[in-house]
């Protein structure tokens, strides 16, 4: 029997997160925001470096012919 | 002899029409009723809408391109559905209005309704591009944007500061995902033009987090853990600047501002100088009539317009949705020579979670069905056609948005070197929870990841598809 706290059981749709309570959501502003993700230098060099970027090219282009195959 | 009548010429409805064509007999015929003279590649509007493209790169006529392949069209609105025909005949037909003036009957044996969504700017007070906002949803709009764009940047060249607002207009919008590639191309753009400096760049929408896309978001593997697809959707604003408001019901477009609802009941307001937002959809308002002529509507469509198929529509919680609720063969469960197609069929639920604010507003995206699964629908819904004529007593195709994966380029930028995309897959559509626990996908086939090859793909995805919609050589081995 799972526990009180296996996902089974928190969850509304078997496995989904429960709904978090409702809450509004004021404006995020960018540039002050500590908490957001950003890219590392290195990060945003490889997303325009062209050798790099032709590899990645290949692979997308794989993997979204793997997705097409995979749903027919 | 039978005859295919197809509503509407956008993805889904062209797709189904050239497919169809290509599978049935010369002696069976293929007949499309559209009120727009051209086929729109509406993924490339984003880049009339910034200027990068004009309208007669993303449209080509259709009359051409039908006559050439034995596909009569006819350039009307469907007005009504008669699956019965009427007392004096019970062949089935459906009443059009054409556009040069006049009504026609047009009969059919199988029907498919691809007729796509209507845009509902009037479901929020000053919203649209006859009012206080505007659209990138068709190339007309688009050019609209454009043009406002031009304006504002001659404003920031002479100085002034100007405050862009990009997002959704209404709580239940769908279709953030081409909102969310205007927003980070207009940044682009500005950057491009030399003016970022003096514009504000903020994005509202309805999403209970950044990244939702109406698909209650993604998870992906990323440096060593299974990240949420809202960091990935946040790092890009947060770069680039980009302002964001998230859980918003736009309740009133003003010339210089918005009225907005968040989820816990607080209304605000948020001033601009530019507002591009998405109006939410229904179906395009199609009546259906008996033999006798009692309006038998309700049976085939929903209250919002979007046609029954075979989804499961009982209410139940979100806790009860299950991917066995979304339809598998588009086929109508009055009628089954009629079927639905692309954004025409009615989703049995959301599949993002649900919200709802205080006062009873909800506050959640409606499921997108543009794209590769619009494109995939209307092959398979032909495929089935074709099979029924040849005397199959009952559809031989599905395509579950619950069984069906996506590909999703959204540019971020468009420069042969220094733009670059975001690039996503998801599989499947509709998560399942259980065959993927925890996350309702497959990992090994959902990612994300920005970068210049990603432009690249979308702009060979921009020839691609145009190629294949004017139906040139070799178009039916371009994948959807």
């Amino acid at each position: 029997m799972p526990g009180p706290d296996s996902p089974a059981d928190r969850s509304p749709r078997s496995g989904a997160a429960a709904p978090a309570p409702e809450s509004g959501s004021v404006k995020v502003t960018a540039s002050s925001t500590p908490y957001a993700t950003r890219p590392t230098r290195w990060t945003l060099f490889l997303r325009t470096f062209v050798p790099w970027q032709l590899w990645r090219f290949a692979r997308i282009n794989l993997k979204m012919i793997r997705i097409i195959r995979r749903s027919r | 002899m039978s005859r295919v009548v197809i509503l509407g010429a956008g993805i889904s409805g062209h797709t189904a029409a050239a497919f169809a064509r290509k599978w049935l007999a010369r002696n069976d015929s293929v007949t499309v009723v559209s009120p727009v003279e051209y086929y729109n590649w509406i993924p490339s509007n984003i880049w009339v809408g910034v200027g990068l493209m004009r309208p007669g790169q993303v449209t080509f006529p259709l009359a051409p391109v039908y006559a050439r392949n034995g596909i009569e069209f006819k350039q009307a609105w469907a007005r009504a559905i008669h699956p019965e025909g009427d007392a004096g005949d019970p062949a089935p037909y459906v009443v059009i209005e054409r556009a040069s003036g006049g009504t026609e009957k047009v009969p059919y044996d199988f029907l498919v309704n691809a007729t796509g969504p209507r845009l509902r700017f009037d479901k929020t007070e000053g919203l649209g591009p006859e009012a206080n906002s505007l659209s990138v949803c068709t190339p007309e709009h688009a050019v609209q944007a454009s043009a406002a764009l031009d304006e504002a940047v001659e404003r920031m060249r002479r100085g002034e500061r100007q405050r862009f607002l990009v997002g959704v207009g209404h709580g239940t919008c769908t279709c953030e995902g081409a909102a969310f590639e205007y927003v980070v191309n207009l940044e682009f753009e500005l950057r491009a033009r030399g003016v970022r400096d003096k514009a504000d760049i903020t994005w509202i929408t309805n999403e209970y987090e950044l990244g939702d896309f109406g698909m209650g978001g993604m998870h992906m593997r990323r440096g060593g853990y299974v990240v949420p697809s809202n960091l990935f959707t946040e790092s890009l604003f947060a770069e680039r600047d980009i302002d964001w408001i998230t859980r918003a019901h736009v309740s009133q477009v003003e010339q210089d501002r918005v009225h907005y609802e968040t989820l816990d009941g607080a209304q605000r307001e948020q001033e601009f100088d530019f507002a591009m937002l998405l109006p939410p959809f229904s179906g395009v308002g199609l009546h259906a009539y008996a033999r006798d002529g009692s309006d038998i509507t309700g049976q085939l469509f929903q209250p919002n317009d979007f046609m029954r198929v075979d989804a499961d529509y009982t209410a139940k919680p979100c806790e009860q949705w299950s991917p066995g609720d979304w339809p598998r063969t588009y086929q109508s469960p009055a009628y089954a020579n009629i079927f639905a197609a692309g954004i025409a069929f009615a989703p049995p639920h959301a599949i993002s979670l649900p919200h709802t604010s205080p006062s009873g507003t909800v506050i959640a995206p409606a499921p997108p069905r543009t794209g590769m699964p619009s494109a995939e629908i209307g092959k398979t819904v032909a495929r089935s056609i074709a099979d029924m004529v040849r005397g199959s007593g009952q559809p031989t195709r599905t395509a579950s948005m619950a069984e069906m994966g996506a590909a999703c380029v959204a540019s971020a930028g468009a420069h042969l070197l220094t733009g670059t995309a975001a690039s996503m897959t998801v599989y499947p559509i509709v998560p399942d929870f259980a065959r993927y626990p925890l996350y309702g996908r497959d990992l090994d086939y959902t990612f994300g990841e920005i970068g210049l090859a990603g432009h690249w793909i979308k702009i060979l995805l921009h020839h691609m598809f145009l190629y294949k919609a004017r139906l040139r050589p070799g178009w039916a081995l371009i994948p959807e």
